[in-house]
């Protein structure tokens, strides 16, 4: 008996205890259809230790080539055939499918969405000028009604020049096309330069 | 006491005949045959008939083992599907089946029932009683070190590991002294089988 043939007999020993390892189940099952020594030392340890419990049934007709020989014609648990060449392709594809069809569709929704805005879009600019802007923020915010047209800027000192051309700047950065916030910073910005502007006239 | 490392070794094999290998229910076949043809003689009488059954048996268990999720030991779902093959089967020739059961765990060996009882030939009987005398001899000669560690795992139910802890050795020197008592217990029976 060479080594490895102990090696085996001994896992087949541990097997018989439920002390050998997933690998050496592995090992046993896999040398155990060609070595009949193998089947014969399982069958043995069965008996000697039914022998030990004096357990041990007087008939000892060895069924096992007959039922392996039935059992191969059943189905083998764990793989079906349907499942491993068919199915599973099919549900793999079928996911791939989906999820390009949900990005083709979103992008589709998202270029329409853009296109049907374009209009309202346009109309806002109208709407948004920004001369109407100055009015009602002045008026919305409680401002007095003054405009930069009414104050002399060249009276004002640097530092109220600086907020007011800061804020001019702004506004003609991108005048066709104002975004909410850009609104919003416009909005904050001629507040800003309001109480700078004020806080520079009282001091002045 | 000795069904908890049964159970685990049963559950190893179990759970490799569910993942698709075919080879473990041969091991599980081997293991168990014998109490399941003991089972099935009880309820019939013809020995042909009772090879038949057997069979029937152990293929009826590979196809419901996609089922089974071990809430039971493997042996006692087994010994439920021999006895209900064996009803049906008597049943199937119009013959009645016995109306009292035995439990599995004495199922092999309850001299309880009358119409239940062993149907064993002399010849059969004087062939277990020789492997009985021939194994405890053979253990009796065992060196003492294999000796021990063979019977606190085959009486005492101990793992490996608990066994290396009384002994006072490394679980794979148990391991390897439960392997060679074994093999000396299976040349005698080798011997007696040829």
């Amino acid at each position: 008996m060479d080594i490895n043939e102990t090696q085996l007999k001994e896992s087949i020993s541990a097997l018989v205890d439920g002390e050998a390892s997933a690998l050496e189940l592995r090992r046993v099952l896999k040398e155990v259809p060609d070595n009949k020594s193998l089947r014969d030392s399982w069958r043995h340890h069965q008996m000697s230790s039914a022998a030990i419990h004096q357990t041990f049934s007087s008939q000892v007709i060895d069924f096992s080539a007959e039922i392996g020989a039935a059992i191969k014609l059943e189905k083998t648990y764990g793989t079906s055939p349907l499942s491993d060449y068919f199915i599973k392709p099919l549900g793999r594809f079928a996911i791939a499918a989906s999820v390009t069809a949900v990005a083709l569709v979103g992008l589709q929704q998202f270029t329409q969405s853009t296109d049907s805005l374009q209009p309202y879009a346009a109309k806002s600019d109208t709407q948004l000028s920004f001369p109407n802007w100055d009015i009602r923020t002045s008026a919305e915010f409680g401002i007095p009604q003054i405009s930069t047209q009414a104050v002399n800027l060249s009276d004002l000192p640097l530092s109220a020049q600086k907020f007011t051309r800061k804020s001019t700047l702004q506004n003609r950065s991108n005048p066709a096309d104002p975004t909410r916030e850009q609104v919003q910073t416009y909005l904050d910005s001629l507040l800003e330069d309001y109480q700078q502007i004020e806080a520079a006239l009282a001091g002045h | 006491m000795k069904d908890k490392q049964e159970k685990v070794s049963d559950s190893q094999l179990v759970a490799r005949v569910q993942k698709g290998d075919k080879q473990a229910f041969d091991l599980l076949v081997l293991k168990h045959q014998y109490k399941v043809h003991a089972i099935i003689s009880r309820y019939i009488k013809d020995f042909d008939e009772v090879n038949d059954v057997v069979q029937e048996a152990f293929i009826k268990a590979y196809r419901a083992l996609e089922n089974f999720r071990g809430e039971s030991a493997f042996y006692t779902w087994l010994y439920r599907i021999a006895v209900n093959t064996a009803k049906n089967y008597l049943v199937s020739r119009n013959r009645r089946p016995p109306s009292l059961d035995i439990d599995a765990t004495s199922s092999q060996y309850s001299e309880e029932n009358s119409q239940l009882q062993d149907h064993d030939s002399p010849e059969n009987i004087l062939y277990k009683d020789e492997l009985e005398s021939i194994i405890s001899n053979a253990i009796k000669e065992l060196p003492e070190d294999l000796r021990t560690a063979l019977m606190l795992r085959e009486f005492e139910d101990l793992s490996y590991e608990q066994i290396s802890d009384i002994m006072d050795c490394p679980v794979g020197t148990v391991r390897s002294r439960i392997f060679r008592a074994r093999e000396a217990l299976e040349e005698k029976i080798s011997k007696l089988e040829n």
